[in-house]
């Protein structure tokens, strides 16, 4: 078949359809009802997340009892634990509309901390094997409430995988600032499967987490 | 679309009679049944509304709503509306065309359409028919010019195999 064969094709089978249902006055008037509504503001929705974030684990680091937590150095302790409080707030770039490029930024930011994480230990064993589960148990528990902020915030447009990963990302940040101040173990091993795993196990849930319907089909 | 962000109601009365028309045969060509399209361009102009936030001026407007009207479209299909067969058929009830219409080429061409990836449908519908130019498809699909015009070339080449039989019938 020529391609002028298929336009022709196309052009009978794919006519202007016929409009039935609603007439545009009614579909006009559903619209303008949403006029009513409050504009949702992708800024407010952002900075709710990364309040979330940033507060969750700044309030769990500060109340968490830390059990002789050992760090490479100060530059270390204080450092790193403020790139995660970033990393926290990155975040809300998830929610920014347009071009993929500070999602993509802040997504090699947070990957970034996240393989750097099991080599920045102290190398200090934990001083009980069992102690790894509960940094897992607690990583996940910390994350919840930032996850589900991030999520809520998500569902207010069609987002994309990259975005959910993002939010997911952030939420595991909050949680890895509260470890930092309070986990006493600093092998690699460790803080590769219980600090580091959860962490992206709650970028993959965010990334699961957008093939909820959203509230808008707005990009 | 800047007028009616900034509270201007009457812009959004210009939008909508610019464009619903529009809107709404591409949402029945891409769906291939015009009950959907009626519920989905609804839905396209109330995120539209609900969304006026998320609209940035450097983009085209056209390209954004159709950005949204493609998403909900995929919505649409991604939750099992389209009722085709495992062969990539469209059953004869799916396909709601008036009775003088050809319905048979109808539900043949949707049953192509049907088979394509959604990216490569999404280019030559909006592309052929509702005259959005490359640029414009690349920016509301967050991708290239020149990879809008390889989807919408391999799309036109499966296009030309399935409906073969078709046009020599």
């Amino acid at each position: 078949m020529k391609p002028e064969e298929l336009d022709q094709l196309l052009s009978r089978a794919l006519q202007a359809p016929p409009q039935t249902g609603a007439p545009d006055d009614a579909l006009k008037r559903q619209a303008e009802a949403a006029l009513a509504e409050p504009v949702q503001r992708w800024s407010r929705a952002a900075l709710v997340a990364a309040g979330a974030s940033l507060g969750t684990g700044l309030v769990a680091a500060l109340w968490l009892p830390a059990h002789g937590t050992q760090h490479a150095s100060e530059a270390v302790r204080w450092g790193f634990g403020g790139a995660l409080a970033l990393c926290g707030c990155l975040g809300a770039l998830a929610l920014r509309p347009g071009p993929r490029g500070p999602a993509l930024a802040a997504s090699a930011f947070a990957v970034a901390a996240l393989v750097a994480l099991p080599f920045l230990g102290s190398g200090v064993a934990a001083p009980r094997p069992a102690f790894g589960a509960g940094c897992g148990a607690l990583s996940l528990a910390l994350a919840a409430a930032p996850l589900a902020v991030g999520v809520w915030a998500l569902s207010a447009f069609a987002a994309t995988a990259l975005r959910g990963a993002l939010v997911g990302l952030a939420a595991g940040a909050a949680a890895s600032l509260a470890l930092h101040f309070h986990c006493p173990s600093g092998d690699a091993l460790h803080l590769g499967l219980f600090h580091a795993g959860p962490w992206a196990l709650l970028a993959a849930l965010g990334a699961l987490a957008v093939r909820r319907r959203p509230r808008t089909f707005a990009p | 679309m800047q007028h009616f962000q900034a509270g201007d109601r009457a812009a959004f009365e210009t939008l909508f009679a610019r464009h619903v028309a529009g809107v709404r045969g591409y949402l029945a060509r891409s769906t291939g049944s015009a009950a959907a399209a009626e519920d989905l361009t609804q839905q396209t102009f109330l995120s539209l509304v609900r969304a006026q936030d998320r609209y940035r001026p450097s983009l085209r407007f056209k390209s954004w709503l159709y950005a949204i009207a493609t998403n909900a479209a995929r919505d649409w299909r991604r939750r099992g509306h389209e009722r085709v067969t495992p062969t990539g058929e469209v059953p004869e009830e799916a396909v709601d065309a008036p009775a003088p219409r050809d319905a048979g080429l109808e539900r043949a061409v949707h049953s192509a359409l049907a088979q394509l990836p959604d990216a490569q449908r999404e280019a030559i519908l909006l592309h052929r028919f509702e005259g959005l130019s490359f640029a414009e498809i690349a920016e509301l699909a967050q991708v290239s010019e020149s990879a809008v015009k390889v989807r919408a070339h391999r799309g036109y080449e499966r296009l030309r195999v399935l409906l073969a039989e078709v046009y020599r019938a």
